[in-house]
């Protein structure tokens, strides 16, 4: 009993060491390639296995039958070599299987040499991998095949674009962006020519990989950067009826260019390169402006007034509130002790305001009340309608918006209020808030899915994948839609938005729209501006989105360069 | 009935296997550079000899030994097949390797006259246990000749120039040293029966004492002078194996160990090449562009095999230098992935458990002992080499059995072979 009890327990030490060799692998021990964990975890599992294996055997044969001697010797000779084979299966499983990818990274040794399979650099490096083009059909990302060696360098064509292209760098730090998204149509393992390419790479001949098509509109997008010019923040363009995103931006970015190696230059330069490189990408990943974060999509924010659009439509779908309901606003609202100010009034001595006009001129102290009204649950209900807590389905990483930070902060009354106007511990993403503006502008009530890849073809031009426009989510009743439109027109035409040419008069274009200026703390603000604007048949929705500036208030600084862009877009649309 | 039983069916059937082998690595081997499905008979000559010499031997012991183990060829023939195919596969690659598969052909050829000449020839394999001492001799002259007069490879005096090719006494060395401690241990059978002083530390008796001081002797001359580990593990592990199985007493070996150890430090201490190894073993990638180039070529080869492997070919195993001989494992690593290489342990297990199943056949004492010797000394060899390259162990330089390049050691290994077939005939 003891022994079979040893032997269990010697067993089970065996499988917790290997597991502990195969898995427990942490940071300095990848980096540094020890292998001294592993190295321990063998000689445990050696001991363990062995004591499996003798314990309990026959006891040291006192017979004097040589035979039967013999025959005990060999049977413990057989276990030590039969465990010295294991360990050697358990090596190679590690080395063949377990840890192979890692090894096949590059290595700098303390003497700055730099250590890579040369096999895997070929192979890599001769896959000619897709274009990725804008809507137009210009070349974004590129290649340009050696035409000896075969090995293919990424090239770049549009600096505008390359934040959301993403990085590609298969041999240093892995891709991200769309490089990453769609890395196996790109290098050809998916998609129509997937066979030939299984084919071509079993016989190391080089892979040609499918090209992309992006719903981005160069010139809006070059148009986007420019406006955004060095301030941090973000623009995100949408059109509106598919969810196509025609332009979107994020300040500080990085070009991926910097961090593309270049096989086509000489051998002997290559050390140097991949070390220049490393530098480059040790330096962004440094630098305090988060270059590397792709603010669109994964940049949270305050949303500060811009998020009324959602108290208010939850108001109304709800039942709570008329847009010719009136409320009081005597300058501030207390509520639980919190004192809530509200510097917006057009005209500090009236105290009564429709729910139209609350919207209109962004009265903090009626939204504060709005939020309590609508209450805690139905906040969170009507954010998680909007999208909210939800990853939103899209080509790039997406960071989700958060209703709260605590859980059951939307419990207090003060939090209910203070959510209810835009700050509270709301967070939110740029392409959020621009798919909220979407919403409200198509009167269906209904959130288009967002996307950014058009479609994906073959090297031949068949196309493989093309991305139908679909509905996401929906959030509202069409009618409150409707109703909720109709405000935020009157907010783009007689609210502090219209009052300073937020209707862009003169486009030929319905706009609706909201500013929001969101407290962050240390005397900064960030700026934010959602809006959207029909024409013809077509309706466009945009969010910017300009943080932590002094005075960073989103009718000075987020709706002018959302006004030249709406501008430009309607002038394309006859 | 009875001629039936004479056929040696079983191993017929089984040598389909390597013969099979052959073939179709060979095919891949030659179409796969050429990428193109074109071939003539001609170019598949190596396989039509390999297959030759099954035959060939089968017959021979067919005709000459047919109560003779069944399955020692074939598992020997299967291990050998892969030699032939990777010494063909890694001469298209060219360079240094040029021409190799014909060489290695050549020696396959002449081990297979060994294995043949060994175990039909050799009737009375009881005059080895008489002429015991003067194998070891023999063998010990011939090594301290070529440690004087020989040719220097590799920075170690080791090899005879015979010709174009090259002699290594060692691999002789080590036979002669199974051969005599076979016959000594076998001799002095009552003196170490357990019955006597069952002390733990008892120093044990003189008998026991005297050839263990003798062969750590010589351990540590080899280290020194081919300044390398591997011969120094592989004889003491061998003696000390043996020294096991005759007496049963661990804490023998125990001690043994011990002086090893100790004796290791002291060597690891005096000497740079060993603690070079032991640095390399530890983490070689510091050291990935000089010293333990090889070893890292060699984990990126694994690496690149996978479980299946890049198939026959289809790798670049080209990238280790001296990759037919030491590094054939690797090489192997990377076109089969680890199907082939647990494979390959498959087959050595297979291959050592006969030879187990041999010895406890027999019932002559030296038979037992000589049999078990040869498994120990393929086994351990087997052992250090892949557990080298996979980095398991410190590594040291070795030949494969049955699969490197290399003349003498497919000569000593068919020999042995020979030997263990033979014993298995004897009743």
């Amino acid at each position: 009993m003891m022994i079979k009890t040893a032997r269990i327990l010697a067993a089970l030490l065996a499988a917790i060491a290997l597991a502990i060799g195969f898995f427990y692998r942490p940071e300095e021990v990848v980096k540094g390639r020890t292998d001294n964990i592993w190295l321990l975890c063998l000689l445990v599992i050696g001991i363990m296995l062995l004591v499996v294996f003798w314990i309990g055997r026959l006891p040291v044969s006192q017979t004097s039958d040589p035979e039967e001697r013999l025959r005990h010797n060999l049977q413990r000779l057989s276990s030590l070599l039969i465990v010295g084979f294991i360990l050697m299966s358990l090596q190679l499983l590690r080395q063949q299987v377990v840890v192979a990818d890692d090894l096949q990274k590059p290595f700098f040794t303390p003497q700055d040499e730099l250590v890579q399979d040369p096999r895997l650099i070929r192979e890599k490096l001769t896959n000619q991998r897709g274009y990725i083009r804008d809507t137009y059909d210009n070349i974004v990302a590129g290649r340009e095949v050696a035409p000896k060696t075969q090995l293919v360098k990424r090239t770049y064509g549009n600096p505008a674009i390359n934040q959301i292209i993403g990085y590609y760098s298969p041999l240093q730090f892995g891709n991200s962006g769309l490089e990453a998204r769609y890395d196996d149509y790109l290098t050809g393992r998916a998609g129509a020519n997937a066979l030939v390419n299984w084919q071509r790479s079993l016989l190391h001949q080089p892979t040609v990989g499918n090209d992309l098509t992006l719903t981005i509109e160069p010139n809006f997008q070059a148009l986007a950067q420019q406006k955004l010019g060095k301030l941090s923040g973000a623009i995100v363009l949408l059109d509106a009826n598919s969810g196509a995103v025609l332009a979107m931006v994020g300040n500080p970015n990085y070009n991926p260019a910097d961090l593309a190696f270049d096989p086509t230059q000489d051998d002997n330069q290559w050390s140097q390169q991949t070390k220049d490189i490393q530098k480059r990408w040790e330096a962004l990943n440094k630098d305090p402006g988060i270059p590397l974060l792709v603010r669109p999509t994964q940049g949270l924010y305050t949303p500060g007034s811009t998020f009324k659009t959602i108290t208010l439509a939850a108001a109304l779908d709800l039942g709570l509130t008329q847009p010719e309901s009136t409320w009081n606003d005597t300058g501030s609202f207390t509520v639980e002790g919190a004192t809530f100010k509200d510097p917006n009034r057009p005209d500090p001595s009236r105290t009564t305001w429709t729910t139209q006009e609350a919207y209109m001129f962004s009265l903090n102290s009626i939204f504060a009340q709005m939020g309590l009204a609508v209450g805690g649950d139905n906040l969170i209900r009507y954010m998680d309608n909007f999208g909210f807590r939800k990853a939103i389905p899209f080509d790039l990483p997406i960071a989700n918006s958060l209703p709260f930070l605590k859980a059951g902060f939307l419990t207090g009354k003060a939090a209910q209020a203070s959510t209810g106007f835009g700050q509270g511990e709301l967070l939110t993403t740029p392409l959020q808030m621009a798919l909220v503006a979407a919403t409200i502008g198509r009167t269906d009530g209904a959130m288009p899915k967002p996307y950014l890849v058009k479609k994906i073809t073959a090297p031949n031009g068949a196309v493989i994948k093309q991305t139908q426009p679909e509905v996401w989510l929906n959030p509202i009743k069409p009618e409150t839609a409707r109703t909720v439109r109709d405000i935020m027109i009157a907010s783009a035409t007689k609210g502090w938005v219209g009052q300073s040419g937020g209707s862009l008069s003169g486009s030929g274009a319905v706009v609706g729209g909201k500013t929001g200026t969101a407290e962050v703390g240390g005397g900064v603000q960030n700026a934010w501006y959602i809006a959207w604007a029909s024409k013809g048949d077509r309706l466009f929705a945009i969010a910017v989105v300009v943080d932590h500036q002094p005075g960073g208030e989103g009718l000075r600084l987020a709706m002018p360069p959302a006004n030249e862009l709406l501008k430009a877009v309607l002038e394309t649309v006859k | 009935m009875q001629k039936l039983k004479n056929l040696r069916l079983i191993e017929m059937q089984l040598l389909i296997v390597p013969a099979l082998l052959a073939l179709v690595g060979m095919l891949l081997v030659i179409l796969v550079p050429r990428q193109q499905v074109q071939w003539e008979a001609k170019d598949l000559w190596t396989s039509f000899v390999f297959i030759g010499l099954l035959i060939g031997t089968h017959l021979a012991l067919t005709l000459g030994l047919p109560k003779a183990d069944q399955l020692l060829l074939p598992l020997v023939s299967a291990l050998t097949v892969f030699g032939l195919i990777m010494s063909q596969r890694l001469q298209t690659d060219g360079g240094s390797r040029d021409g190799i598969a014909s060489k290695q052909l050549l020696w396959i050829g002449l081990g297979y006259l060994v294995f043949v000449i060994t175990a039909l020839g050799l009737r009375n394999l009881l005059l080895f246990k008489r002429y015991k001492y003067t194998f070891m001799l023999v063998g010990l002259v011939l090594t301290a000749a070529a440690a004087v007069f020989g040719t220097e490879i590799n920075g170690a005096r080791l090899w005879f120039r015979l010709g174009a090719f090259n002699f290594q006494p060692g691999e002789l060395l080590k036979i002669c040293l199974v051969i005599f401690l076979a016959g000594y241990l076998d001799e002095n059978r009552l003196l170490i029966s357990p019955q006597r002083g069952r002390g733990f530390f008892n120093l044990p008796p003189l008998p026991y004492l005297g050839p263990m001081v003798a062969i750590w002797g010589i351990s540590m001359v080899l280290l020194f002078v081919q300044k390398d580990l591997g011969p120094a593990e592989l004889f003491f592990g061998v003696f000390l194996i043996m020294l096991y199985v005759a007496s049963g007493r661990a804490s023998y070996v125990i001690a043994g160990l011990l002086v090893f150890a100790v004796s290791s430090v002291i060597a690891y201490n005096a000497f740079d090449y060993v603690q070079n190894r032991i640095t390399a073993w530890i983490n070689p990638w510091p050291y990935a562009q000089g010293r333990s180039y090889q070893i890292v070529q060699a984990l990126f080869s694994f690496a690149n095999g996978g479980i299946f492997g890049q198939g026959l070919s289809s790798g670049a195993p080209y990238f280790i230098p001296e990759v037919h001989t030491d590094y054939v494992y690797a090489a192997i690593g990377e076109e089969v992935g680890l199907a082939g290489t647990l494979g390959i342990i498959g087959l050595n297990l297979l291959l050592f458990y006969r030879g187990f199943h041999v010895a406890l056949k027999t019932s002559n004492g030296f038979y037992q002992y000589l049999a078990i010797g040869l498994v120990a000394l393929l086994g351990l060899q087997t052992f250090i080499i892949m557990g080298g390259v996979t980095k398991l162990i410190p590594l040291t330089g070795m030949t494969l059995p049955f699969i490197s390049y290399g003349g003498s050691s497919i000569l000593i290994n068919f020999f042995i072979a020979g030997l263990l077939v033979r014993i298995s005939a004897s009743d």
